[in-house]
């Protein structure tokens, strides 16, 4: 009797006690016009460590997600670094904007926090043995796809049109474009959007339409390119349009109706990947969100695992080292490659619309 | 298990917190849940009045884009016209709502907008959800949420279908946030209105608010329910959910309440309760110390009355001060104590006997309790192993120092275990018997057998010391084992036999030439069979009590004779020692030795009358010999003579013929020559000499020999010598032998000679089927000896014949046939020309053997 009553003490003594878990940070946009683009990102994410969690853990751990919202303001990245390290976060997945980037490869080095980003490909973190980590390719490899088409077909004036919040992404792709179109190219104009002119873009359109260029490279967010085709549509310029991975989802068709028929766009995955891995991924994002991922979606997934295998090598709480340690790991549609400077090295696609589906182009 | 006072005291003070823990969590569990269920009651019920606002909300626009839907069919305008524009620009403004309003054609295109969206026309929405749903539909749509690049509020689309057209609304969610907003005001709840895609459209949550956040939990609950409840955790508290799907426009409402502000009074209650709980345990301490102050008084009395009976002190008792019920218990302890007194008195008288016999005893006792602590042992336990009861305190202590060896050790305790559990299981004292070796504390290892017993929860182990009568046993048989070595090593079969004949002992001894082997009892009457007159001496023995001898006692078996005597020993009336020794050998040596000496003797004997002989026998052979020779005519002084006495030589040699004195002269010159040849080999008897010896082969010899004789025989005899059967056993690996071979050849040719003869005299006489066998063999005995063997299945010889067989002139052939010297030449060519040795055996009437050993320098 007396040792069932110690048991019982005990019993009750111990509830409570709970077990520790790995804290990662992830900073994106989850509000503001980067929102879809962030919350897919972290949506990703989230599915990844859920199902980790669900198969227990890493060594047992559970691995907690810290979310901070960057709001579409690049400025208030800085601050959200800071917010999930001072929650305790070991290791912080950034779904940004290149030009959020900036602001984030500052911040990580300063607190030496390890970071790996989803998306930043602008061309400027590269070659760098700092605390920012990528998955991506690096922004230039957009525009060498992009510029080898051009040339191909044997586009020879050009029209450039990008947005100034991502001003650094935007600039890497649109030199490698032109340098890989050659020589003899000639560029009619090159407009940077401010936010006003984001919001009516008849006076761009009819630049555009006076110098009724070959090519024009529109390299902003899906939504304000389905807007920029739909003008240019109306105005009748007959100038073809090439996009870079930023606009590559639904809403562009969605929002661009038959504008954007015969668009040219690179991606950074392939669209209709029969492969199981990627069956198995995009069905169980469905079955969670309620709609189909897109690349946001997929890089905040491999991100996730990239992180997990880092928690599962580190030893001695050293992130950097255990980061450093991987050269390659299995994403969901490609083996990925990590530079020495820790640098993403990927395949890219190349895409058009053709009856309001995207449609490869081999 | 004993405790004290004050631990069962608060052991039941525990168990009443305990009880009082089970008591408040079962109510605490009851409360919380009739509390939940109240809690999502109200829910539901708010829900309800968002999902009537909503509706209201809902309804409100679809009516306001009806009547706008309206105005523009009555009025006949065609949306594409101006007057639509600024229509469209009137409900923009008049409804702080709509952020903008379009019209599209029946191909999504933009024909009409209000001003914000005015830059919109002309666009195409062919494929956004929005005109794809409504044109499918014909029903009003509500978008999912997004947050407007135009105005950076959260809005929706709704899509309202007119004839062919479609009226597309921008709609700000801000009214209905507010509206929201003042609900959970003041309150502990959280209501959010969530987007088809589970996106937070609405909610005072901040941060939800403003992102573009997935109630991911939610959307789960969603596939199996539409409307319900759930509980999810945030941080460390937990949160109770309540929601409900709006099917038309796909909106799901969501309560959330944190747990702990639901329980918060329930919490406050549990608080005070434990503090009353806490309250009572100081007061039930206290209270317990008073009392045990009380008790521990009474308790002190008793103690030393105790202490005073364990130290064998009894009191007859009195009062007792402090509580009342001691008194009683105190009474019954006296009467108690005297009790024990008195019985204690009887243990003592017992326990003085059973020491006095402990002590006395011849065998060491040692009583162990379970626990294998050892209570006592006895004096000759100590005198035994040296161990008293303060030098070991347990079993297993005093078993380290008595099994020094591990695993001798392990291997007793095994055996220890066996017998204790034999032991419990029949309830009497048990041994097996085992001797186990044990060391003393002085180093000596005594043999002790061990017996157990167990009786009241004690091992009782008896200790018998049997060291001084194994080691008497050992020296029995010690001794007993050399006796049976001293008559076993002994070449001689002996038999001990009690008064009835019994065998008692013997050493089994094979005696050569004895048909069976004597092993048991039973063949002494084989013995007694064989030897006839055995029997009777025995009894002569018997009776006479002295030594019997029987001796050489002949007996053949398988064609060989063997000698023995027999030695009959009575033991003073308890039977009698039969001694039987082979003699074979020790009589065979004897004879040889005798016709040795006895050779030697005539050998000498012979050669100097020989040499005496020599001269008057030449005087008479020249004597002759000149007497023919001067009757001879062929000498010139023999016709001189004659012619000078006128007589003629024809005349005498005429008269000497016929008065036949030629023939005497011929027979004194031929009797002469066979004297000196009969002398002349007398004379070899004594003579010694190695020259002209030579290495050859024995097998070679009597190859050459056996063929010469044959030759010889079939010659002289008209005797078919093939009719002999010749067996030839001669060992191959023979050395070479220096020898004189013709001397050899003359010993071989005599012997085999001699066997012809024997077989052929033996085949006349026969009248039955007779096969004449000669067997050579040849082999090389260990050391350095040639053994030559020839025997014959002739007539044999008698024992009297045998013994002389090799003198000289001793011969059994007809007179003339023989000079009976050839046996004793060959006799002496072995022994003094070759240093060997020759005998002779045989059957009479059934064969003879030679045996020549011939010693050769290895």
């Amino acid at each position: 009797m007396s040792k069932f009553i110690t048991l019982f003490f005990l019993l009750f003594l111990l509830t409570g006690c709970g077990s520790k878990t790995y804290k990662v940070g992830f900073i994106g946009s989850l509000s503001g016009s980067g929102a879809p683009l962030g919350a897919n990102g972290r949506n990703g994410a989230l599915l990844y460590f859920d199902e980790l969690n669900k198969s227990g853990g890493i060594n047992g751990r559970r691995v907690e997600l810290i979310e901070a919202d960057v709001q579409s303001m690049p400025d208030k990245t800085g601050e959200c670094i800071e917010d999930v390290y001072n929650k305790g976060a070991a290791i912080v997945i950034g779904h940004l904007t290149s030009g959020e980037g900036l602001e984030a490869q500052i911040k990580a080095n300063q607190l030496k926090i390890p970071m790996i980003s989803a998306t930043i490909s602008g061309d400027n973190f590269s070659g760098l043995d700092d605390y920012l980590f990528r998955i991506t390719s690096s922004n230039d490899y957009q525009g060498k796809y992009l510029g080898a088409y051009a040339k191909k077909i044997g586009y020879k004036t050009v029209n450039i049109i990008y947005d100034i919040d991502n001003k650094s992404f935007a600039e890497v792709i649109m030199n490698s474009f032109l340098n890989e179109l050659g020589n003899d190219k000639r560029v009619l104009n090159s407009i940077i959007l401010n936010n006003d002119q984001k919001k009516d873009l008849n006076e761009v359109a009819d630049i555009l339409y006076k110098d009724n260029a070959d090519v024009i490279l529109a390299i902003n967010d899906s939504v304000t390119n389905a807007k920029l085709c739909q003008v240019l549509r109306k105005k009748k310029v007959t100038s073809r349009v090439m996009m870079s991975a930023w606009s590559i989802m639904g809403a562009l068709i969605e929002n661009g109706g038959e504008s954007v028929e015969d668009t040219v766009h690179v991606s950074l995955f392939l669209l209709h990947d029969n492969e199981p891995s990627y069956q198995k991924f995009k069905n169980k994002y469905f079955e969670v969100y309620n709609e189909y991922p897109n690349f946001s979606g997929l890089f905040g997934y491999e991100s996730a695992q990239y992180a997990a295998e880092v928690l599962k090598r580190v030893k001695n709480n050293d992130v950097l080292t255990a980061l450093k340690s991987i050269k390659t790991f299995q994403g969901v549609q490609q083996q990925i490659g990590i530079d020495e400077f820790g640098d993403g090295v990927r395949e890219l696609y190349l895409y058009t619309i053709k009856n309001g589906q995207f449609k490869r182009i081999e | 298990m004993n405790r004290s006072i004050k631990g069962i005291f608060l052991y039941t003070v525990l168990l009443v917190v305990l009880f009082n823990l089970i008591f408040v969590f079962f109510s605490l569990v009851m409360i919380f849940s009739q509390m939940k269920k109240y809690v999502y009651k109200q829910n539901k019920i708010l829900i309800n009045s968002i999902s009537i606002i909503i509706d209201n909300y809902y309804e409100e626009k679809i009516n306001i884009l009806n009547n706008l839907s309206k105005i523009i069919t009555i009025r006949k305008n065609t949306p594409q016209s101006v007057s639509v524009n600024t229509l469209l620009d009137t409900y923009a403004d008049s409804y702080d709502f709509f952020d903008g309003i379009m019209i599209l054609d029946e191909y999504g295109t933009v024909v009409s907008a209000s001003k914000i969206l005015v830059s919109s026309v002309g666009f195409s929405y062919a494929r956004s959800e929005f005109f794809t749903e409504t044109k499918k539909s014909g029903k009003p749509f509500w978008s999912k949420s997004f947050v407007s690049n135009e105005t950076s509020n959260r809005s929706l689309t709704v899509a309202f279908p007119m004839n062919e057209y479609i009226i597309v609304a921008y709609i700000n969610l801000v009214v209905i946030e507010e509206k929201i907003a003042d609900i959970s005001k003041e309150s502990s709840i959280t209501a959010s209105i969530l987007d088809r895609n589970g996106v937070y459209i609405v909610t005072d949550k901040a941060f939800y608010a403003e992102s573009y956040k997935v109630d991911v939990e939610l959307l789960k609950e969603l596939k199996i329910n539409k409307s319900g409840v759930f509980e999810r955790k945030s941080g460390k508290n937990k949160i109770l959910v309540s929601y409900l799907y709006l099917e038309n426009i796909h909106w799901t409402i969501i309560i959330d309440q944190e747990e702990e502000d639901v329980f918060f009074v329930v919490r406050q209650i549990n608080y005070i309760q434990f503090g009353y709980l806490i309250v009572l345990l100081v007061m039930l301490f206290v209270m317990s110390n008073n009392l045990l102050v009380k008790f521990n008084k009474s308790l002190a009395g008793f103690v030393k009355s105790m202490d005073r009976l364990s130290s064998g002190e009894y009191s007859e008792g009195g009062a007792l001060s402090g509580l009342y019920e001691f008194q009683q218990l105190y009474d019954y302890f006296n009467r108690m104590q005297m009790s024990i007194k008195s019985r204690e008195e009887e243990i003592r008288q017992s326990e003085k006997k059973f020491r006095s016999l402990s002590e006395n005893i011849p065998v060491g006792i040692g009583v162990a309790g379970l626990d294998g602590k050892l209570i006592y042992v006895n004096a000759k336990f100590v005198s035994l192993f040296g161990y008293d009861i303060g030098d070991v305190h347990t079993v297993t202590e005093w078993s380290l120092k008595a099994y020094p060896d591990e695993k001798y050790r392990i291997e007793s305790e095994l055996l220890w275990k066996s017998d204790i559990e034999t032991a419990v299981s029949s309830g009497v004292m048990y041994s097996k018997g085992r001797i186990y070796k044990i060391v003393t504390k002085d180093g000596i290892v005594r043999d002790v057998e061990i017996s157990f017993s167990l009786a009241n929860n004690e091992l009782y182990v008896v200790f018998n010391d049997l060291s001084d009568a194994i080691a008497m046993s050992r020296e029995l048989v010690s001794t007993k084992n050399y006796l049976n070595k001293v008559i076993n090593s002994m070449q001689s079969l002996i038999i001990a036999v009690d008064n009835k004949r019994n065998v008692v002992i013997t050493n089994n001894f094979k005696l050569p030439g004895l048909p069976f082997e004597f092993e048991n009892t039973n063949d002494l009457k084989h013995l007694t069979d064989y030897f006839t007159e055995l029997e009777k001496k025995m009894n002569e023995s018997c009776v006479t009590q002295e030594m019997v001898i029987i001796e050489s006692l002949k007996k053949q078996e398988k064609g060989v004779f063997y000698y023995y005597d027999i030695s009959i020993y009575p033991i003073e009336n308890e039977g009698l020692v039969i001694v039987l020794d082979d003699i074979t050998e020790k009589n065979r040596f004897r004879e040889m030795l005798v016709q040795t000496e006895k050779m030697v003797t005539i050998g000498e004997l012979a050669a100097g009358m020989a040499h005496e002989i020599n001269n008057p026998l030449a005087a008479i052979i020249q004597g002759g010999q000149n007497m023919m020779r001067r009757l001879s005519s062929e000498l010139p002084a023999n016709l001189e003579t004659c012619n000078e006495l006128g007589i003629s030589l024809e005349q005498i040699n005429e008269y000497l013929k016929r008065r036949n004195i030629l023939s005497y002269i011929d027979g004194i010159n031929s009797s002469g020559k066979r004297a000196a040849y009969i002398v002349s080999n007398m004379l070899n008897f004594s003579r010694k000499s190695n020259a002209g010896k030579e290495d050859v082969s024995i097998n070679e010899i009597l190859d050459f020999t056996i063929n010469l004789t044959c030759t010889d025989y079939d010659i002289e005899k008209k005797y078919d010598f093939k009719q002999i059967n010749i067996v030839k056993n001669y060992s191959p690996d023979l050395p070479l032998i220096s020898i004189k071979k013709t001397e050899i050849e003359q010993v071989f040719i005599n012997l085999i000679k001699n066997a012809a003869f024997s077989m052929i005299e033996k085949a006349t006489q026969s009248v039955t089927e007779y096969k004449p066998e000669l067997q050579v063999s040849t082999f090389r005995e260990i050391g350095s000896e040639i053994i030559i063997v020839i025997q014959d299945n002739g007539g044999g010889m008698t024992d009297s014949v045998r013994k002389r067989i090799f003198e000289p002139f001793f011969t059994t052939k007809p007179v003339g046939v023989g000079t009976g010297l050839g046996l004793t030449v060959t006799y002496f060519i072995i022994t003094q020309t070759h240093k060997g040795s020759i005998s002779v055996e045989s059957l009479d009437g059934e064969w003879t053997k030679f045996t020549i050993k011939l010693p050769f320098e290895t």
